[in-house]
């Protein structure tokens, strides 16, 4: 386990239980019990349709062109057809959403994940994955349409939602995890690097030792 | 230039190579495949009917999972795999020990995550070979709709039956994960094994008060 900063990290990931204990899940619960499904399907499918010219810009990087096509395609189907994002109606034709982000990118230009890092509110990641998210963050052809304290405020907004939405999502997975696990900061640790992986590798199972074969 | 006789020689040899690769190893494996669809299915099938059943008390529902965790996998090897290197140098009583406690730790972290559970649709997708086993990809979608779970099964011939060595949920590997927390777990306590065969007996005994 590539994790130099173990001590600090543990120190932030039980900052982040604190926080999302009294706050992050508290609204998440708040969420989704108040808002009917019907319009947290609307949220999720509208930030996912928003963010993707990021996943495009990345297709076209990692040159998965046939990917970057299937993006695009989405991208006018939904904001057409969609009303602006708010329905996934490529995916009901079977186009499936797919997400890329800078951080995939680097990985599959080589570059190595580096140490396990614990961010204050943003959870798990590693150099790669940073890097990848402050380029991304500059990736948004939005950002540059409208005049920046719009656009500041929208981002901070609208990602607050997005995460809350997300986090709505997972209440029963991580509840699970936590509950289990023997080290709840090994277990995520363990987690997050294989999800990376899954997602660099696009949805293909990453090869994993099988109990047994090394004998 | 080779020499054509050799080379007729070695074409003969590399071609009947290539056919007893082809033609003796496939019926096999293929028998392999199906029979470990067919062991993941029965498994999956009882499973269903035992969350089905919500008038079960924990404990009898604990009971069939461990008869059908006991069954179904390979534990010992699970077991050896998620102990990583410390199995090495692990004395005969601390093995057993762990073994033990590994059996009923995971009986209950299944309970905890199947009791949420109910009517949930479950499909075998795919089978393909895997290293010297098989691999079945199942699905489990859920009645309240959502994106259904993708499962795979990795399966190893185990004394003349198909067991499970390892379960795949969302390309996550359950065993991998376990060997990198148990190996944590030792860490934080002195690299002892003592030490994990008491953290696994404290979880235990957490999950049983909940």
């Amino acid at each position: 386990m590539n994790d130099p900063l173990e001590p600090v990290n543990r120190q932030v990931f039980a900052f982040n239980i604190w926080l999302d204990d009294n706050a992050i899940k508290p609204v998440a619960i708040a969420y989704r019990r108040n808002v009917p499904e019907f319009f947290q399907d609307r949220i999720r499918d509208f930030f996912e349709n928003y963010k993707s010219p990021v996943t495009f810009a990345n297709d076209v990087l990692q040159l998965e062109f046939g990917r970057a096509a299937e993006t695009a395609t989405r991208f006018f189907i939904n904001s057409v057809a969609g009303v602006g994002g708010l329905f996934d109606v490529a995916g009901q034709y079977g186009l499936k959403r797919h997400k890329e982000d800078f951080g995939q990118t680097l990985a599959v230009w080589g570059m190595p994940e580096g140490p396990y890092l614990m961010l204050p509110l943003l959870g798990p990641s590693n150099p790669r994955d940073v890097a990848g998210m402050v380029a991304d963050s500059f990736a948004n052809p939005w950002s540059y349409l409208y005049p920046s304290s719009v656009w500041v405020n929208f981002t901070y907004v609208g990602d607050a939602i997005f995460w809350i939405d997300v986090r709505a999502r997972n209440i029963e997975n991580l509840d699970d995890v936590r509950k289990n696990s023997l080290d709840y900061y090994a277990a995520i640790r363990s987690l997050y690097r294989q999800y990376r992986q899954s997602e660099i590798l696009n949805g293909k199972t990453p090869s994993t030792p099988v109990p047994g074969d090394d004998e | 230039m080779p020499n054509p006789f050799s080379r007729r020689v070695f074409v003969a040899m590399s071609s009947a190579a290539m056919a007893a690769w082809l033609l003796l190893p496939a019926p096999a494996r293929a028998a392999g495949e199906a029979e470990a669809a067919k062991v993941v299915e029965s498994m999956a099938n009882t499973v269903l009917k035992i969350l089905a059943d919500k008038s079960a008390s924990r404990q009898a529902r604990e009971q069939l999972f461990a008869e059908i965790l006991n069954k179904n996998f390979d534990v010992p090897t699970i077991a050896r795999f998620t102990l990583g290197r410390a199995w090495n140098d692990a004395s005969p009583a601390q093995r057993d020990g762990y073994l033990a406690v590994f059996r009923q730790y995971i009986v209950k972290t299944y309970v905890v995550q199947l009791s949420q559970y109910s009517g949930e649709q479950f499909k075998v997708t795919k089978t393909e070979a895997d290293g010297e086993g098989a691999v079945v990809h199942t699905m489990v979608s859920s009645p309240s709709g959502g994106n259904p779970v993708d499962i795979k099964w990795r399966m190893r011939m185990t004394g003349g039956a198909m067991k499970v060595r390892d379960v795949v949920i969302q390309n996550i590997s359950m065993s991998l994960t376990q060997r990198n927390e148990f190996a944590s777990v030792m860490q934080q306590r002195n690299n002892s094994v003592d030490g994990l065969i008491q953290a696994l007996k404290d979880k235990v005994a957490e999950l049983d008060r909940k």
